[in-house]
């Protein structure tokens, strides 16, 4: 028996070993069976502690929440000791208690004691760890119990996403007399539910009238205007336009007091169609102050403040020759502003400078033109600001009147273009941004045509010109699509041919003469003017000559091209120096070729009829060392007699005075005297 | 820099009140001396002063005076009843 005890006991079985110790016990007490019973009896308790943990546990885990903590509870009983059981049990009677105030809040609920609800769960909150939940549930009662600020405050804790907590966060918002953020809240819920629409309708109303309220207490006016153009967004209501504008700028005024330009821009950003001098300055001022502040709206700044100076309201007070002064003042101001901006590598602040340089002189014409005509006084205006609201055509107008105010063709053309469907491209070449430029240009019209459209097509000609000449001396692309419409650009502006062909003429590099001769060559079949077949014939032989230099091309080549470019100018020195050199050359291969295959009869022939010298020289130089070789040969007197004196024929033959033939006569005579 | 604001003044302020706020300016110190000097200078020259008249204020009156504000008639709105629509199950 005690044998039987002993193996259950080793092997962990207390229960079963506990019972046989105790039969064994029963039959002879013993001291070591007392000691086994009692590790049997610990062990036992052990086993019983750890499978009451391991119920609890999972009890928590169903939320068996009262059986779990009973569980547990007994646990601690039976073991004695904490082993975090304690800790799990306080958690456990927590749980249970918010389980039981958060059931009580429930029925409250149901039971429509919303107020007593949202107490109970206010009271839940602190311990739980779903608090948004909660919050929701709370928020939500106390805009059943109708108390809308402690909502709207409760709703603030979290973030309504639901429709539910939606629609009523914006319910206790509308109560509260907030009704722009009701809407905001409400527009984020997707429900066309006609009860809910026909709300929303309601809000609206209230929230017009509450804006017609509160302007006229003439309070918050950026209040009014964030609402008011809200509504008037969202409701399109015409009779909220004028006062949503009124807010604005009464808004502004407060702006510009805090120096908050930015806004200001902001809400200015809508350019209106009509615009007047009240506007035009304070788009000027805000402008000039962003400018100053940040160094950013240089562009603006150059369109507006210039407007806005030349305006004939800026005179206040003044007399004529003093409102001149603080124009100059002004414009001097912005001047600073803009230059001190600017910095090489900076490109925006760089092609402000330009706009600006080139507005100012725009604006001064337009000035002059329309400052004596009261009905043309507000035409005065930069180019941009006329494109902007709607004056650039009543302005060409003007300069098409006025053409003999300017001081030449150009002068005119350019001033109408940058008011033109141009301008922008020519800012941008000015400003040499050549790509862009080109890449701006209008809708092409026809080039040869120049009537109401010469503005835009003298924009569309000197874009397309200077693109090309910029692209010749870059070498990027080839030049051909920019020259098409040079020669119209000449026969307007004949400087500008002038400038093409000095520039043409300077050029000596090969790759450069090679763009150069195709463009020249394009306006050539266009407008052979005398200038251009200059340049032509220049630019080709140039490059001709330093192709050759480069063994790029033969002496026959070469010789074509230079009497090509001699065809169209006769005059051409570069060309007819080259063209006597190449025929000389040409003469001498001829020559050297024939004598090298011992055609003497062609070769003297050749000597004979040259124009130049140095071929005869050529010939004879051949000779002189033709014949010291015959006359040093290892061969017969008699023999080399007959060569001597065939040569002697042939030398005579070209020049029967050269030196040469004394020498072959000596030459004879010693060999005949052997 | 805003010479009115330097001498914390408004537009309308004559010589002697110029003169006022440049005692005045150099006594608070909140500016150097020379910016108040060169303030001083800028609002006593008429053409420099309407140059920073242009520059340093707004009107916006003739923006405003242009809006014609007529409130409509007022609308009968119906009161507001919370819709049970959304609500959820408690």
């Amino acid at each position: 028996m005690l044998a039987k005890a002993e193996k259950l006991f080793d092997k962990g079985k207390y229960l079963s070993a506990k019972k046989e110790f105790e039969k064994a016990e029963r039959i002879s007490p013993q001291d070591n069976i007392t000691e086994k019973l009692k590790v049997c009896k610990k062990e036992i308790e052990k086993l019983k502690v750890k499978d009451l943990i391991k119920r609890g546990e999972k009890y928590t885990r169903k939320k068996k929440l009262r059986d779990a903590l009973r569980c547990f509870e007994e646990a601690r009983m039976i073991s004695g000791k904490d082993d975090g059981i304690h800790e799990k049990i306080e958690m456990l009677s927590k749980r249970l208690q918010g389980h039981d105030i958060n059931m009580a809040a429930r029925n409250a609920e149901v039971a429509g004691q919303y107020l007593k609800a949202a107490g109970l769960y206010e009271k839940v909150l602190a311990g739980s760890k779903k608090k948004d939940a909660l919050i929701l549930k709370r928020a939500v009662c106390l805009v059943k119990a109708e108390r809308y600020e402690d909502a709207v405050s409760a709703f603030k804790d979290t973030s309504p996403n639901s429709h539910y907590a939606l629609y009523n966060y914006g319910f206790a918002l509308a109560k509260t007399g907030q009704y722009g953020k009701c809407l905001n809240a409400w527009d984020n819920i997707a429900v066309k539910n006609n009860d809910f629409l026909k709300q929303k309708k309601i809000v609206l109303s209230m929230m017009a009238e509450d804006i017609y309220n509160r302007f006229d207490s003439a309070e918050d006016f950026a209040g009014l205007y964030k609402e008011g153009k809200y509504l008037l967004d969202l409701t399109g209501q015409q009779n909220l336009v004028e006062l949503v504008e009124y807010c604005k700028y009464a808004w502004i005024k407060e702006l510009w007091k805090d120096e908050q330009y930015e806004t200001i821009w902001e809400l200015l950003l809508d350019f209106p169609a009509k615009i007047d001098s009240a506007l035009i300055a304070l788009y000027a001022k805000t402008c000039f102050k962003l400018a100053k502040k940040h160094g950013t709206h240089l562009s603006d700044l150059a369109m507006f403040w210039l407007t806005a100076v030349y305006n004939d309201k800026l005179s206040g007070g003044f007399s004529l020759e003093e409102t001149e002064t603080v124009r100059q003042k002004l414009i001097r101001m912005a001047e600073d502003l803009i230059k001190k901006d600017v910095n090489p590598e900076d490109e925006t602040a760089g092609s402000a400078l330009t706009c600006w340089n080139i507005d100012k002189k725009l604006i001064e014409n337009i000035h002059t033109l329309a400052r004596d005509r009261k009905d043309m006084v507000h035409l005065v205006c930069t180019p941009r600001f006329a494109d902007l609201f709607g004056k650039s055509a009543q302005i060409l107008r003007l300069i098409k009147e006025n053409k003999n105010f300017f001081k030449n063709t150009e002068d005119y053309l350019t001033t109408g273009c940058y008011y033109s469907q141009a301008g922008q491209s020519l800012y941008y070449l000015e400003a040499r941004q050549y790509k862009k430029a080109f890449d701006s240009l209008p809708e092409k019209i026809n080039p040869e045509k120049i009537d109401s459209n010469e503005f835009v097509t003298y924009g569309i000609l000197k874009v397309k010109f200077f693109c090309g000449l910029h692209c010749i001396e870059n070498g990027k692309e080839q030049p051909r699509r920019y020259f098409d419409t040079a020669s119209v650009l000449f026969d307007l502006v004949p400087d500008y041919e002038k400038e093409l062909i000095e520039k043409a003429m300077d050029s000596y590099e090969l790759d450069e003469l090679n763009r150069y001769e195709e463009a020249l060559d394009i306006i050539h079949i266009k407008r052979p003017s005398k200038g251009i077949k200059e340049a032509l014939s220049m630019v080709m032989s140039r490059r001709a000559i330093e192709m050759y230099n480069a063994k790029m091309f033969n002496d026959k080549t070469l010789s074509i091209i230079l009497k090509k470019a001699l065809e169209l100018n006769p005059e051409n020195e570069f060309a007819l120096a080259g063209m006597y050199e190449t025929n000389v050359d040409l003469e001498v291969i001829k020559l050297e070729k024939a004598l090298s295959r011992h055609k003497m009869n062609k070769a003297c022939k050749i000597a004979i009829e040259s124009e130049h010298e140095r071929v005869r020289t050529c010939f004879f130089e051949f000779m002189e060392h033709a014949v010291e070789t015959m006359f040093d040969m290892d061969s017969e007197d008699n023999e080399k007699i007959f060569l001597l004196k065939d040569s002697y024929e042939w030398c005579a033959r070209v020049d029967d005075s050269h030196p040469i033939l004394y020498d072959i006569s000596v030459m004879l005579k010693s060999l005949e005297q052997r | 820099m805003n010479p009115y604001q330097i001498l914390n003044i408004d537009y309308r302020a004559d010589k002697r009140k110029i003169i006022e706020a440049v005692a005045l300016a150099m006594r608070e110190r909140k500016f150097s001396v020379q910016e108040v000097a060169m303030a001083q200078k800028e609002l006593l020259n008429p053409i420099v002063r309407a140059a920073h008249n242009f520059l340093q204020f707004i009107d916006v009156k003739p923006l405003q005076k242009r809006l014609t504000l007529i409130r409509p008639q007022k609308q009968i709105i119906f009161d507001l009843n919370r819709l049970s629509i959304f609500d959820e199950n408690p």
